[in-house]
């Protein structure tokens, strides 16, 4: 332990499953010294009245300016997805409506090393979602090659005729670039032009930022983020809104699909990785207030089904072992597969039952005793208790070839790791590299290596003196 | 004359799951080449299959393998004008082919001849000449019959080509796999002209038809309960190795370059756990110091639920698993074949086991 740490604040962790928001504050112990729920009408971003409500319980016990630090878990994202879902089934149904009605789509930039035209943006989707979700795409040179090279200048006035064709009936663009993890320059600058057109308030999402290994997979992965995009911002400000007026004035964190978390305006701008999030604290605040390390926690009601099976309910469950969110590498979402870690049993499949559910992880986990997230406290108090107390981090991919200095090559992608936790609100004087995998890339002689590191560090916040104290406590 | 079979949209999926396990955890995961097939082939195309036997005696038949590495692949995809530069370009081939033929029937290998006969509006031969994902070009059955074609093409993303003449029995792995790396670990690689009748003495027959079989009995075998399933694999000369988890994935480096081991923990603690041994396809199965099945063998490692194959890369800690083997092609059980790529040439400095007669290895 950091005896370093600064001492924690009081920290308000804010639950919201559907209408049914709870709150509840804990100290630098994290013991939980306050605690409301509240149903609301309809979700966060309508405004529904149950986060006022939540937070107003709270604040009957503990003073708004002694909340140091505020967490949001939500799974209004997950309920996004499932939307594009329904949209894929009512659509032979709703088809004649809709191709009269305007609807907002992703436009597709992909910036390649190479021509990709085999497998262009959309591809393998679910045919009704490209049909209400799929605005232009292009593909075009300029892109990052394997060694981390750019293979040739970007085609400007192509990607300023494509912006053009973005003007109407697109809501928001997602730009891949072909190895972005080794240099994002071509999407940015790609981003740039057209901005130029559009103007420097267009939706745009970069796979650079989405991350992961995968050209297909991550352009998924940002094309749903752009997607999410708008109601994620009118979500996030309606919440950092509401907390304003009763008083609050600490900042905003949201709990990402690993349970950490990430500054409000960087988790707005990257929904895609929020949308497990609320499954994820769950499990972490399930498992600490039941003192355990080790435990699979069912939320019994459940998640939005990702699998198409309309409004429905499915249970979920995830996995804590030896203190780790055991997460499944890869996840469809939607119908579309992409590179985005979620936690395992997240994504069930139709039908599934809660027992099933189980029997289905403990055979990937081993025999974990199994818990339930409304017991012992009510809905919502798990994963309130689990944003509360969550960290913060970030993520870098990186490859290393044959003939690269490894260890350099490491060495890099820990400090930019470090570097991006601290943007995303870690404290700079306890952030640290948690974890590193390497993996050996098949095919490739000389040991060439693709890693994965993950830096962790507990919410800066400003300290004693950064905003009024309460006389009381002198 | 038997009707030709036609491929169509409905086949690439079982098509793509028996390319994974004929890949035996390498090949490439055919993700990328069943997408692109699905685009080549829209809702209504088709590609004629075409037996060996049933070849005119002047096709001119081209075969077809990507060569380079996932990881390339994985960023830079696929295009679409590959195969017409490599046929169609004066100083090469000159020509479209009659047919295309896989090279390697495994893994995205293949799925993307058949995209590539799509595309050139020609059949693809129902052959190859592995049946199984191999580790180098040297590996075939072309190798075993002492024979080369004379010049390899290859054609890189960007549209550069470069043209091997080979001769003298010199290894053409070793020709092609630096010039593969130069490219930028992506090409698509095929030779000069094979005639209907080497193609008819050489290459291994049905391997297309075995490939979607192998789809649909592996696409199938989820309904079942566990017993029914391994007898299901029993009746298609399979043998279930043994199930559970993998609790460790150790690699290590050697001479010939990155190798794993996987360790499986059985359902049932008592007994020994399974250790699959693995470089770029999973090579050997071992328990209690017994070697239960090895290469030339397929050894799949496939999801325990879902019985989707994994890839050597998805085969990490915590999956739940199946290890099952296959027979290999006859051809390469024989003496010759073993010495090509048996155990002792994959680096293992132990014989090749057959898993149909080692009696601890039928599935339980």
């Amino acid at each position: 332990m950091n005896v370093m740490r600064r001492r924690m604040p009081l920290r308000l962790g804010i639950s919201a499953a559907g209408p049914r928001i709870s709150a509840v504050v804990v100290d630098h112990r994290d013991d939980i010294v306050a605690s409301g729920t509240a149903e609301g009408r309809g979700d966060l971003a309508s405004g529904g009245g149950g986060l006022a409500a939540a937070v107003g319980g709270v604040l009957k016990q503990v003073d708004a300016r002694e909340i140091g630090l505020s967490m949001l878990t939500t799974d209004a994202f997950a309920h996004c997805l499932q939307d594009y879902r329904n949209m894929a089934r009512d659509m032979a149904r709703d088809m004649a409506r809709d191709m009269a009605r305007d609807m907002a789509r992703v436009a597709v930039l992909r910036v390649g090393a190479t021509p990709t035209t085999a497998v262009p943006p959309y591809a393998g989707w679910p045919q009704a979602t490209v049909h209400r979700l799929a605005g232009p795409w292009l593909i075009t040179g300029g892109g990052t090659d394997i060694d981390g090279s750019v293979n040739g200048d970007l085609d400007l006035v192509t990607i300023r005729a494509f912006a053009e064709r973005c003007r109407v009936g697109v809501a928001a663009i997602a730009i891949a670039g072909s190895f972005s993890y080794l240099d994002s320059g071509p999407e940015r600058a790609a981003a740039a032009a057209l901005r130029e057109v559009l103007g420097t308030e267009a939706s745009i999402t970069l796979s650079g930022e989405i991350g992961g290994f995968g050209l297909l997979e991550r352009e998924n992965a940002t094309i749903l983020n752009a997607a999410l995009s708008g109601h994620a911002q009118t979500l996030i400000i309606m919440v950092q809104s509401t907390l304003w007026e009763l008083g609050i004035r600490a900042e905003l964190f949201v709990a990402q699909n690993d349970g950490t978390l990430a500054t409000a305006s960087l988790a707005s701008a990257l929904p895609i990785h929020l949308v497990a999030g609320h499954l994820a604290s769950t499990v972490r605040g399930r498992t600490r207030l039941g003192e355990t390390e080790d435990a699979i926690v069912v939320d019994s009601a459940g998640a939005p089904a990702l699998d198409g099976a309309g409004d429905r309910r499915a249970p979920v469950a995830g996995v804590l072992r030896h203190g780790r969110l055991v997460l499944e590498p890869t996840s469809t979402l939607a119908g579309v597969r992409t590179n985005q870690p979620v936690p395992l049993g997240f994504t069930t499949p139709a039908g599934v039952t809660e027992d099933r559910l189980v029997s289905r992880l403990r055979r990937r986990v081993g025999g974990l005793p199994v818990l339930h997230s409304n017991d012992p406290a009510p809905h919502g108090v798990a994963a309130a208790v689990g944003a509360a107390t969550a960290p913060v981090s970030a993520n870098v991919w990186s490859f290393a070839r044959v003939g690269d200095d490894r260890a350099d090559t490491l060495a890099a992608a820990r400090r930019l790791a470090i570097d991006k936790a601290v943007l995303a609100g870690a404290d700079p004087a306890s952030t640290e590299v948690r974890q590193v995998v390497e993996t050996q890339a098949s095919y490739m002689s000389g040991g060439a290596l693709r890693s994965f590191v993950q830096a962790v560090g507990p919410p800066f916040h400003p300290g004693v003196g950064a905003f009024p104290q309460p006389d009381r406590r002198t | 004359m038997v009707q030709p079979m036609r491929f169509t949209a409905d086949d690439i999926e079982p098509m793509a799951r028996g390319a994974a396990v004929l890949g035996g955890g390498g090949g490439g995961e055919p993700f990328l080449a069943e997408v692109m097939l699905g685009e080549v082939l829209g809702e209504n195309g088709t590609i004629e299959i075409v037996p060996v036997e049933e070849l005119d005696d002047d096709a001119d038949i081209a075969p077809l393998v990507l060569l380079g590495a996932p990881h390339a692949l994985s960023e830079k995809l696929l295009g679409t004008a590959e195969p017409s530069i490599l046929f169609d370009g004066d100083a090469l081939r000159g020509r479209t082919p009659s047919a295309v033929i896989p090279f390697e029937m495994a893994g995205m290998n293949a799925l993307y001849p058949l995209a590539a006969a799509a595309l050139l509006g020609v059949p693809c031969v129902d052959g190859d000449f592995t049946g199984r994902g191999v580790p180098s070009l040297d590996q075939t059955v072309l190798e075993l019959d002492d024979v080369q074609p004379d010049a390899y093409y290859l054609c890189d993303p960007n549209g550069r080509v470069v043209v091997l003449q080979t001769s003298g029995g010199f290894s053409a792995e070793r020709l092609v796999r630096p010039v593969v790396e130069t490219m930028g670990w992506l090409t698509v690689v095929s030779t000069s002209s094979l005639s209907a009748a080497f193609c008819r003495t050489h290459a291994l027959r049905g391997s297309v038809t075995r490939c979607l079989e192998l789809g649909h009995v592996f696409g199938g075998l989820s309904a079942f309960d566990e017993p029914e399933a391994f007898a299901v694999l029993r009746s298609h000369g399979g043998a279930v190795l043994g199930s559970g988890v993998i609790t460790e994935r150790l690699s290590t480096s050697d001479p010939l370059g990155p190798r794993s081991s996987l360790s499986i923990e059985p359902d049932d603690p008592t007994l020994a756990p399974l250790r699959v041994e693995l470089r770029n396809e999973f090579q050997l199965a071992v328990r209690a110091g017994e070697v239960l099945a090895s290469a030339p063998d397929i050894l799949v490692v496939a999801d325990r639920d879902s019985w989707q194959p994994l890839s050597t890369e998805d085969a990490t800690a915590d999956r739940d698993v199946h290890v099952v083997a296959l027979p290999t092609d006859d051809r390469w059980r024989t003496p010759k074949g073993l010495a090509l790529v048996g155990p002792r040439a994959l680096g293992y400095g132990l014989d090749y086991v057959d898993f149909s007669v080692v009696s601890g290895g039928v599935g339980r």
